[in-house]
């Protein structure tokens, strides 16, 4: 039995640890507590699956599913660094490479029949207190698949 | 071949995860961590045990610094990772905010082990082969001075 769920948030954890600067010091899958991370592990993103709608869309038990993968990322306009970033900035560049990190494989991996494609759906920036800045990118993981255990 | 008192396994016997915050490599700090133990040495070991050794008024005319390489490194290899944890890795990893964050209290943690431990050293005799004979024999590791008062 594999998840596709779980297959599609993996995948994109991996792209994202592995992505080009800025990249992401920090990637959990388990909500962490934003006062224990060092000054060093920002930026820090938070990767969890989230909705899902599923539907028929072929006779024979085709079906396909939209899930949701929420990207909770956190970003600190501080630093040890002479030049100093604004949080809006440090957020635009970090939303930017995610988009572009998740596009360079937008099949998620699956197997070709699931017939997989990814796309940002929507970003939310969320109030912090500077130096600290926060967003909720969601993507959205299209596939397709049989009913019935595999 | 220089010696080396620490290296970045001796620091995670300390704190495990270390290099899992964001800096994977922390051979600079434990090398400005060394020097500074050295230097601390230079300052407040050295002078003292030189008095020992030679007469006053020939101080100057005597070895003027220790030579680093007849230190014993496993005695110094504690106080190089309290040094290192205290002095350079944790203020990377503090945030400084108003409160203080866990790396922060660790900082000053550290930096009080490290005088403690210094200061441990420093009364049980710092182990220096000054005969260069391999091995350090009980006067050369014997504490330069016990409490007694300098003035």
């Amino acid at each position: 039995m594999s998840s596709n769920r779980e297959h599609a948030v993996k995948d994109i954890i991996e792209i994202l640890t592995d992505m080009s600067p800025p990249r992401p010091v920090f990637v959990s899958r388990e909500p962490f507590d934003l006062d224990k991370l060092a000054l060093t592990q920002f930026p820090a993103l938070l990767v969890t699956a989230g909705n899902e709608t599923r539907e028929d869309h072929a006779m024979g038990g085709s079906r396909r599913g939209i899930i949701e993968i929420n990207i909770r990322g956190f970003v600190r306009s501080d630093g040890r660094k002479g030049f100093v970033q604004s949080v809006d900035e440090k957020r635009n560049n970090l939303i930017e490479r995610i988009e572009e990190a998740l596009n360079t494989t937008r099949d998620r991996r699956l197997d070709d029949a699931q017939a997989a494609t990814t796309h940002v759906t929507s970003i939310e920036v969320i109030d912090r207190t500077p130096p600290l800045g926060e967003f909720l990118l969601i993507a959205e993981v299209h596939y397709s698949f049989t009913k019935g255990e595999l | 071949m220089a010696i080396t008192l620490a290296t970045i396994s001796d620091i995670q016997e300390y704190e495990p995860d270390i290099i899992d915050f964001g800096i994977p490599d922390f051979s600079a700090e434990i090398t400005k961590a060394q020097n500074d133990v050295f230097r601390d040495l230079r300052i407040r070991w050295w002078p003292a045990y030189s008095v020992g050794l030679y007469d006053l008024s020939k101080l100057n005319t005597g070895q003027t610094e220790p030579d680093e390489n007849l230190y014993t490194a496993s005695q110094l290899t504690r106080a190089t990772c309290y040094q290192a944890l205290g002095f350079h890795i944790y203020p990377k990893l503090a945030k400084f905010d108003v409160d203080q964050d866990l790396f922060e209290r660790k900082m000053e943690f550290y930096r009080k082990e490290y005088a403690r431990e210094l200061d441990l050293i420093l009364r049980d005799g710092v182990e220096y082969d000054f005969d260069s004979s391999g091995t350090v024999d009980a006067g050369e590791r014997e504490a330069t001075h016990y409490l007694r008062l300098k003035r």
